[in-house]
């Protein structure tokens, strides 16, 4: 099973995901609930109901409906939205972006921020330092994302000014989302790169490097970090979903104008269509990215090539 | 798709033989700091749960207009009479954040019991029988732990509304997986152990090996990923709540408390502030005796993990 292969068979996995994704949401969305009573005016009478019905295909049995639903998608038709009078797809992924470009500064932040201080809480072990690392790590695990971010709006926006409360702009409007959406992630890495280190430092191959006469900073850097970052990398990917769920948060929190916030917008004023399409591609954007990850993993870890995972 | 085991690790499979006893003794140690703050803080919980009124100050409920946002009694501008201040309608924050505390533990309670014995029998099955059982359980367990599960409960409690019955439901659903994981890897190495063969051989037909000799084996793992999936739990229940998908008013949420109060965020701060702080201690503490529980059950490689 070569590279080829490997592309296949993620592309394969990709698709199988998708389509459960698609019936999911599909059964959520229509199942629970008549679109046409949703839609509906008040005071529409049963022959409005009846053409509202016709219009959106729900005459016909569920099994047809399911089958134009996937053909739809598919083609990345998914009706339009109720509110805007537009094509619920399009207006999800002009806010696609702002999603994107939050999530990755924050995982960005996440990795940039945990090594080192793994890294450093594991060649520290058992000092204050460590300690005072972990017991972050722990609360940062610990503190949900919108009381974060509230209360970070209190201290840095409101008490001393120094940041925007919320919405979209420059860099500084960035600042508190990515650093609150970030907490999870950051903290979960610190802990696991802390205990990736230690596993690898007291692994037969170091004694060897340091028997040999290698110093603490080449044992490190030339031989521990890099197996150490393996576990790293393939939380990363598996936090995407912890990153994705929390950005819906955030994005309420601080008015970002990304998908997770139109997905709460469009409950709010009831328009279906469009957080049929929110979902939907949240959860493209999920595998897609996933699947990246995991072409990564195995490239820096050869031994799994083989695997089934 | 690949995973980072986050489990306890199995027991090597290779044990002697000839121990008399599954379990060896768990090391004596001293009361320290993590379960005490799990101990306080569950105390304080389960007081709350089950004396609200004999603990809060005032009604949950009651709106006072003329006093409304007044702030928390050792401020400008603060009374004794509300300890932690009121909120927009003038309801007395302390009493709030008291009451809420009975909808989030028993929510997250019920919810995780439910989701907890759904993974756990699962698990068990797929564990011990393999073939197209595992497979499946498997492979739901890695599709599901890693989707952003908050989307799916977004969709669910917007579409079929907010009751207290499908958030429970909700909630229970997005707990299994860790459990079944768990308890499937713990049961692979179990199975191949004597005392099941012996058991086997003495004529316990599937179920009674199961739930009398399996089911003992894992339940140390079962208090660890408990405690961790309770902390989860609470965290996805004031998440929906917040965004105005959990349960209905007026019962009292401390999710609900921080959404309704975010408005006057810039000018009271204490209404948001007091119940985010319960939030964050319950799965703060439901987090530290998780972690407490695993290094005790295991103290050799306890050094070398942390949880992810």
């Amino acid at each position: 099973m070569g590279w080829l292969g490997g592309m296949a068979r993620a592309l394969g996995h990709l698709l199988v995901v998708m389509l459960g994704t698609a019936s999911l949401v599909f059964v959520v969305l229509r199942l629970t609930g008549d679109p046409a009573m949703m839609v509906a005016p008040p005071g529409a009478t049963l022959d409005d109901l009846a053409a509202i019905r016709r219009e959106l295909g729900l005459d016909h049995s569920i099994g047809v409906q399911y089958v134009e639903f996937l053909r739809k998608l598919a083609v990345g038709d998914l009706a339009e939205s109720f509110r805007y009078r537009r094509p619920a797809l399009e207006i999800v992924g002009e806010r696609a972006v702002a999603t994107v470009q939050l999530a990755l500064v924050a995982q960005l932040l996440a990795i940039a921020v945990a090594i080192p201080l793994g890294v450093i809480a594991a060649i520290r072990r058992d000092s204050w330092i460590d300690g005072a690392l972990t017991g972050l790590a722990t609360l940062g695990q610990s503190i949900p994302h919108f009381w974060l971010g509230l209360m970070a709006i209190v201290v840095f926006a409101v008490h001393l000014g120094w940041l925007p409360t919320s919405g979209r702009g420059g860099w500084l409007h960035l600042v508190l989302p990515a650093i609150t959406l970030s907490s999870y992630s950051m903290a979960s890495l610190t802990r696991l790169m802390r205990s990736s280190v230690l596993e690898v430092l007291g692994s037969d191959y170091i004694r060897t490097a340091r028997a040999k006469g290698l110093g603490a900073g080449p044992v490190l850097f030339k031989h521990a970090l890099k197996n150490a970052m393996i576990p790293v990398v393939t939380l990363t990917g598996l936090q995407l979903g912890v990153l994705l769920s929390g950005a819906v948060i955030v994005e309420t929190v601080f008015a970002w104008p990304g998908v997770g916030r139109l997905i709460i917008e469009a409950i709010h004023t009831r328009d279906y269509p469009l957080v049929q399409a929110g979902v939907v591609l949240m959860a493209l954007l999920f595998v897609v990215v996933n699947q990246g990850v995991d072409l990564c993993y195995r490239w820096l870890d050869p031994r799994m090539a083989g695997r089934g995972g | 798709m690949s995973h980072v085991d986050v489990s306890v690790p199995a027991r090597p499979a290779a044990v002697p033989a000839t121990l008399p006893l599954e379990r060896t003794s768990l090391p004596r140690r001293r009361l320290t700091l993590k379960p005490l703050f799990g101990l306080v803080v569950g105390t304080a919980l389960l007081l709350a749960t089950l004396f609200p009124g004999q603990i809060a100050p005032a009604s949950p409920t009651d709106q006072q207009l003329a006093e409304r946002l007044r702030p928390a009694a050792w401020m400008d501008g603060g009374t004794t009479g509300h300890l932690l201040g009121t909120d927009s309608l003038g309801r007395d924050v302390c009493s709030r954040v008291i009451y809420g505390a009975r909808t989030t533990f028993l929510v997250a309670l019920v919810s995780s019991l439910i989701g907890g014995i759904g993974g756990t029998g699962l698990g068990l099955l797929a564990g011990y029988h393999g073939g197209v059982l595992d497979e499946l359980v498997r492979k739901l367990v890695d599709m599901q732990l890693a989707f952003p599960y908050l989307l799916l409960a977004i969709s669910a409690m917007a579409v079929a509304g907010r009751s207290l019955p499908i958030l429970i439901v909700v909630l229970a659903l997005s707990s299994w997986p860790a459990f079944a994981r768990i308890v499937r890897g713990e049961v692979l190495s179990l199975r191949e152990r004597q005392f099941i063969e012996g058991a086997r051989a003495i004529g316990c037909d599937d179920r009674r090996i199961l739930l009398a000799h399996v089911l003992p084996g894992v339940t140390a793992s079962l208090c660890v990923v408990w405690s961790f999936d309770l902390a989860r739990v609470v965290v996805l229940e004031s998440s929906l709540s917040f965004l105005g998908l959990g349960v209905q008013p007026p019962t009292p949420s401390w999710g609900m408390d921080l959404s309704e109060s975010r408005q006057f965020l810039q000018i009271a701060y204490w209404t948001v502030l007091f119940p985010g702080l319960a939030i964050s201690l319950v799965v703060l503490a439901a987090n530290l005796v998780g972690d407490w529980v695993r290094d005790v059950l295991d103290p050799i490689v306890k050094r070398n993990r942390a949880a992810a």
